[in-house]
C-alpha cells in the first residue's frame, strides 16, 4: 500500500502557482539514440521526478538524503541531474544570483564578458569586495591575466553589469555558451515557467559524484528533445561543469577520487556509486542522492550511511507535489529518504 | 578455452545501444523469476555424506591429510557442479579418485572411507549419466526458441571452480539452442538473457556478482540447479530501512532450500577459504622497509602464470582485456589506456605490471627521465620535507602535530593523513596553501627548519615537486604511447594472451613490463606496507 506524507499546504510548491508543468516527463521528452526516437523510459522519468524533487526541497528547511538501490547504475545520476536542473530553471531567481556573488570569499576566481564590438572580451579576474559608491552596490575584482598574475586593474561591476555580462565561476567559452542557450531553451520546452536567465546565473546548481570518465562515455550517443526544438546532446542538456572551474556549466562532475568534494551548495548532489558514498559527510548540498546498484549495496556501503541514519529527523523531508509520481517506484528499485540535523557533524574539514 | 564465452559474438551494427541495453535490465529486473530446480541423487548424496565423513577424520594441520582432504573436496565439488557426463576425461573423475586412494593409503585413519568413496564414484563414473546435466539440456530445451540466450555462470568459485575446465565449449558440449558460458561479470556486461543457469550454491561466488544475477536485469529467469545435498545458498541483499514514502518494489519468489547438511558445508567452507588464508599467511605478514613505509589497504590478485601481488585496494591498474580479447573494440580514446578498480578486478582481467624489480613502474621510468636530463636528485630534493614531517610526526605525535597545523590554517580530514604525506603513497598535498600551512607547522616543531623562512622553503619544494609530478607525467605518457603501440601490435597479430605477455618497451630499461592475465581475487583486503605494493611474487599453496 502506498502512503504519502502530504501534509496539509506542503504538498503544492510555489511552482503549482506559475502554472508550470515539472515531473513526470514521460510523454514531454523524447531520447534520441542514433537518430530514432523514443519514449522516455519509466526509471528514466522516475529518475528524474526525483532529482526535481529533491531540488525543490533544496530550498526548503533541513537537509535530506535519498538512497536508491537500482538493477544497474549507468545513466541514472545523468537523469537525476537532469531533473534537478528542470526544477533549478523553474525555480530560478535573478535576484539570488547578485547575493551569491556578493557572498563569494574574497580571492574566488572568476570569468566574464564584455561586450566589445560584435564580440565579447573575455576577462578573468579575483573577488576583491563588495563595495557601496554612490548609493550603489558594486563587485570590485582584481583582475589577472591567463598566467594568473594580477594586471593591476580593478573593474567595479554593478549588479546589472555583473549579471548582463555572466559572471561565473567557471571559464566561459563561445561552446559554454551554446550549450546553456540550448539547455534553457529544452527546459523551456519542457517547462513553461522555466527562466532563461537561469542559464547566465554565475554558479553551478548541483553536482555528480561519479567516476567522471564512465560517465561521459556513457552519455556520449544519447539526445533529449523537446517541444518541437530540435534534439539536443544529453551531455549539452547537463551544462557539464568542470570542477576547477575551466569551464562554466550548471552540473559539476567531480570525480569519486578526488580529495576534497566541493559541491554546489544551492542543489542536489548525487553520489553516484558505492565508492561515492564516503564522500556523505562533506558535502553543503542541502539534498543528497546516492545511487548504487543492488550489487554495490554490502555492508561496507551501509556502515557508511548508518551514522547519519542515525541521527536522522523527519522534519528534513518534505512532501512532493500529489502529482509528481515520486512515490511510484519502478519495479526492481528501491528507495529511502531521511532527514538530517547536520550533514558533516561539524566542519568536515575540521582536525577530529 | 571457453569458446563461446568472452567476446559475445555481436556485430557492431548490431549492438543495442547503452540506453536499450539498460533499459532492457530495468524490464528485467521487474519480471525476474528466481527458481529452484534441486534434484535428489541418492548416490551423489551418498558421496557427499562420505566426502563430510573423511573430513572430520583428517588432521587439517597435516600438510599431507590436507593436501587428501582438498582431493576430497575437489573430487566431490567436480561431480556435483559439473554439467559434462561424469565420464568425460577433462574432468578426471576416474582420475581423481585413483589418486585419493594412492594418497590416502599412507593415513591409515581414513583409508577404508577413501576406498569406499572411491568405489562410490567408479559407480557413478561406469552409469555416465550426469542427472545435473540431463535436467539442464532437458531446461534448456524449451528457452532455446525464446527470446534472449541462456548462459550458465561457470564461476561459482571464480576462476578455479571444479567441474569446469577451460576447454568447455557451450556450442559442442551442450549443443541445444543458444547457449553462453561465463564465469565474470565483464563477459556478460550490457547483455540480457531469457534463462541464466547456476549449476550449484552461490555460496562461493563472489557477492556483488550473485546480487548482479539475481537482481541486477541480466536475465528473465534465474534457475538455480542443484543436488539436495549441495546447502543451496542464494544471497539476500541487504535489508533497506522501511520507508512509506516509497512503494517497496517486489522481490522475484523463491522455494525454501530443503537441504542442509553442515558437514558438507564445513568441507566447502574450509576448501574455499584456505586457500586464501594460506596465500595471505605467506605474503601479507611482510615487515615495512622502513618507518616511513606506510600501511595500506590490499587485495592479492592471482595471476594465470602462478604468480601473485598485492594491489591497493582503493587503487586502479591498468586493464586491456577488451582491447586484447575483442578487437572490434578498437582503441576509440586514441592515447588513453583504460583503467580498472583493483575492487572491480575480475577473473580473465589483462592487467599490466612490471614484471623484473619491485614497486610501481611508473617511479623508475620518471627517475630515468630525470637522469637523462641531469637531475638524478629531483625526486629526494622535492620530498626532503617528508623525512621532516616523519620526524614530527614520531617525536611529536600525529595529534600535536595536526592541532599545530590548524593552528596554521591547515584542514585536514583526519590526522591520520598525516602518515600519506610523510609516506611514498601522494607527492604532495592537493595545493600550496595547504602545503605552506603544513611546512609553517614544520618549522615550529623541528629544528631542522628553524633558520629558513618557512614560505620560501614552502615554495621552493613546491616548484621542485611540481616538476616532479611533470616527470611523472611524461613517464606516464611514454609508457602510454609505447604500450599502446605494443597492444595494437598484439591486435593486429590477432594474438591471444593466456598467462603472461612480456612487453619490452623501446628505450624504457626500467624492468620488463607485461600484461598479465587474472587468475582470481581475493576477496577480503588485508593491511600491508605500502612497498609491497605491486611486487610479483609466485604462489605456493599445499
Amino acid at each position: 500500500m502506498q502512503m504519502f506524507t502530504t501534509h496539509e499546504g506542503e504538498g503544492r510548491s510555489m511552482q503549482d502557482d506559475k502554472n508550470g508543468l515539472g515531473a513526470p516527463y514521460a510523454g514531454r521528452l523524447k531520447i534520441v539514440v542514433a537518430n530514432s526516437q523514443r519514449q522516455l523510459p519509466a526509471w528514466a522519468d522516475w529518475l528524474m521526478a526525483l532529482g526535481e524533487w529533491m531540488r525543490e526541497q533544496a530550498q526548503r528547511p533541513g537537509k535530506r538524503v535519498v538512497v536508491v538501490r537500482l538493477p544497474v547504475r549507468n545513466l541514472a545520476a545523468a537523469f537525476v541531474g537532469l531533473g534537478a536542473l528542470c526544477a533549478a530553471a523553474r525555480l530560478h531567481d535573478e535576484s539570488l544570483d547578485w547575493d551569491a556573488l556578493c557572498g563569494l570569499p574574497e580571492g574566488t576566481s572568476v570569468h566574464w564578458r564584455k561586450p566589445t564590438g560584435a564580440k565579447s572580451r573575455r576577462y578573468f579576474g579575483r573577488v576583491d569586495s563588495l563595495q557601496t559608491m554612490y548609493g550603489a552596490d558594486f563587485l570590485a575584482i582584481d583582475e589577472i591575466d591567463t598566467r594568473g598574475r594580477a594586471t593591476g586593474s580593478k573593474f567595479y561591476l554593478p549588479r546589472s553589469t555583473a549579471l548582463s555580462h555572466g559572471v561565473t565561476l567557471g571559464a566561459m567559452s563561445v561552446r559554454a555558451d551554446e550549450k546553456l542557450t540550448s539547455s534553457a531553451r529544452l527546459m523551456q520546452s519542457l517547462n513553461r515557467d522555466t527562466s532563461l536567465t537561469w542559464s547566465r546565473s554565475p554558479m553551478a546548481d548541483s553536482t555528480v559524484v561519479t567516476e567522471r570518465a564512465g560517465f561521459l562515455q556513457d552519455l556520449e550517443e544519447i539526445k533529449v528533445q523537446a517541444g518541437s526544438e530540435p534534439a539536443l546532446w544529453m551531455l549539452d542538456a547537463l551544462c557539464v561543469a568542470d570542477p576547477q572551474g575551466r569551464a562554466h556549466g550548471k552540473l559539476l562532475v567531480v570525480p569519486t577520487r578526488a580529495e576534497k568534494i566541493h559541491d554546489a551548495p544551492t542543489g542536489v548532489s548525487i553520489l553516484d556509486g558505492a565508492a561515492a558514498v564516503s564522500k556523505l559527510g562533506h558535502l553543503r548540498a542541502r539534498s543528497v542522492v546516492i545511487l548504487v546498484a543492488h550489487s554495490e549495496y554490502d555492508e561496507e556501503v551501509a556502515h557508511e550511511i548508518l551514522p547519519f541514519l542515525s541521527y536522522s529527523v523527519d522534519e528534513g523531508v518534505h512532501a512532493w507535489k500529489p502529482d509528481a509520481k515520486v512515490g511510484d517506484l519502478p519495479l526492481g528499485v528501491e528507495a529511502f529518504a531521511f532527514g538530517v540535523r547536520d550533514l558533516g557533524n561539524g566542519d568536515p574539514d575540521d582536525v577530529r | 578455452m571457453f569458446a563461446d564465452r568472452t567476446c559475445p559474438v555481436i556485430a557492431v551494427a548490431d549492438r543495442p545501444s547503452l540506453l536499450d541495453a539498460i533499459d532492457a535490465r530495468y524490464r528485467r529486473a521487474a519480471s525476474c523469476r528466481v527458481r529452484k530446480l534441486i534434484l535428489d541423487h541418492p548416490l551423489i548424496s551418498e558421496i557427499a555424506g562420505r566426502s563430510a565423513h573423511i573430513f572430520s577424520l583428517l588432521d587439517r594441520e597435516d600438510d599431507h591429510q590436507k593436501q587428501l582432504a582438498r582431493g576430497v573436496w575437489l573430487l566431490k565439488s567436480t561431480i556435483t557442479q559439473t554439467l559434462l557426463p561424469f565420464d568425460d576425461a577433462r574432468i578426471g573423475i576416474a582420475s581423481m579418485a585413483e589418486a585419493l586412494k594412492l594418497e590416502a593409503a599412507t593415513v591409515p585413519s581414513a583409508t577404508g572411507a577413501v576406498i569406499a568413496l572411491a568405489d562410490l564414484v567408479t559407480s557413478l563414473v561406469a552409469s555416465s549419466t550426469n542427472p545435473k546435466r540431463e535436467i539442464f539440456l532437458r531446461t534448456l530445451r524449451p528457452l532455446a526458441g525464446n527470446e534472449g540466450d541462456v548462459a550458465v555462470f561457470a564461476g561459482l568459485q571464480g576462476g578455479l571452480t571444479p567441474g569446469w575446465p577451460l576447454e568447455v565449449t557451450a556450442s559442442t558440449d551442450f549443443p541445444i539452442g543458444s547457449c553462453m558460458i561465463f564465469k565474470a561479470r565483464k563477459d556478460v556486461v550490457n547483455r540480457g538473457f531469457g534463462a541464466i543457469v547456476i549449476p550449484g550454491t552461490l555460496r562461493f561466488a563472489p557477492r556483488a556478482l550473485s546480487m548482479d544475477l539475481l537482481h541486477g536485469g541480466l536475465a528473465s529467469e534465474v534457475i538455480i540447479l542443484a543436488y539436495k545435498r549441495e546447502s543451496v545458498f542464494v544471497p539476500e541483499p541487504i535489508g533497506l530501512p522501511v520507508d512509506h514514502r516509497f512503494m517497496v518494489a517486489e522481490r522475484p519468489s523463491m522455494e525454501e532450500s530443503s537441504a542442509d547438511e553442515v558437514a558438507g558445508q564445513q568441507l566447502d567452507q574450509w576448501a574455499n577459504e584456505s586457500f586464501w588464508k594460506e596465500v595471505r599467511a605467506q605474503h601479507a605478514f611482510a615487515e615495512p622497509l622502513s618507518e616511513r613505509d606506510a600501511t595500506v589497504a590490499a587485495r592479492f590478485v592471482l595471476f594465470a602464470d602462478g604468480s601473485g601481488a598485492f594491489l591497493p585496494d582503493d587503487g586502479t591498474v591498468v586493464e586491456v582485456s577488451t582491447l586484447v580479447d575483442c578487437p572490434e573494440s578498437s582503441l576509440a580514446e586514441g592515447d588513453r589506456l583504460p583503467r580498472k578498480a583493483v575492487r572491480n578486478l575480475e577473473e580473465r582481467d589483462l592487467v599490466l605490471l612490471r614484471l623484473t624489480g619491485s614497486g610501481d613502474y611508473l617511479d623508475d621510468v620518471a627517475n630515468q627521465l630525470m637522469e637523462r636530463e641531469g637531475q638524478p636528485s629531483l625526486r629526494e630534493d622535492a620530498t626532503v620535507w617528508k623525512a621532516i614531517l616523519f620526524r614530527a610526526i614520531k617525536q611529536h605525535g600525529e595529534g600535536v602535530v595536526a592541532r599545530t597545523a590548524r593552528a596554521e590554517g591547515l584542514k585536514l580530514r583526519s590526522p591520520t593523513y598525516l602518515w600519506n604525506w610523510a609516506s611514498d603513497a601522494v607527492i604532495a598535498p592537493h595545493d600550496f596553501d595547504t602545503f605552506r600551512a603544513l611546512i609553517r607547522t614544520l618549522s615550529q616543531l623541528d629544528g631542522a627548519l628553524a633558520d629558513v623562512n618557512p614560505d620560501e622553503y614552502a615554495l621552493k619544494r613546491w616548484t621542485e615537486m611540481e616538476r616532479l609530478k611533470v616527470f611523472h607525467q611524461r613517464a606516464a605518457s611514454e609508457i602510454r604511447r609505447l604500450l599502446l603501440d605494443q597492444v595494437r601490435k598484439l591486435i593486429a597479430a590477432r594474438q591471444r594472451i593466456e598467462t603472461v605477455e612480456s612487453i619490452q618497451l623501446p628505450g624504457l630499461e626500467a624492468g620488463r613490463i607485461g600484461l598479465l592475465r587474472v587468475s582470481a581475487i581475493d576477496v577480503t583486503s588485508v593491511t600491508i606496507p605500502f612497498s609491497r605494493l605491486f611486487h610479483l611474487v609466485s604462489v605456493k599453496v599445499a
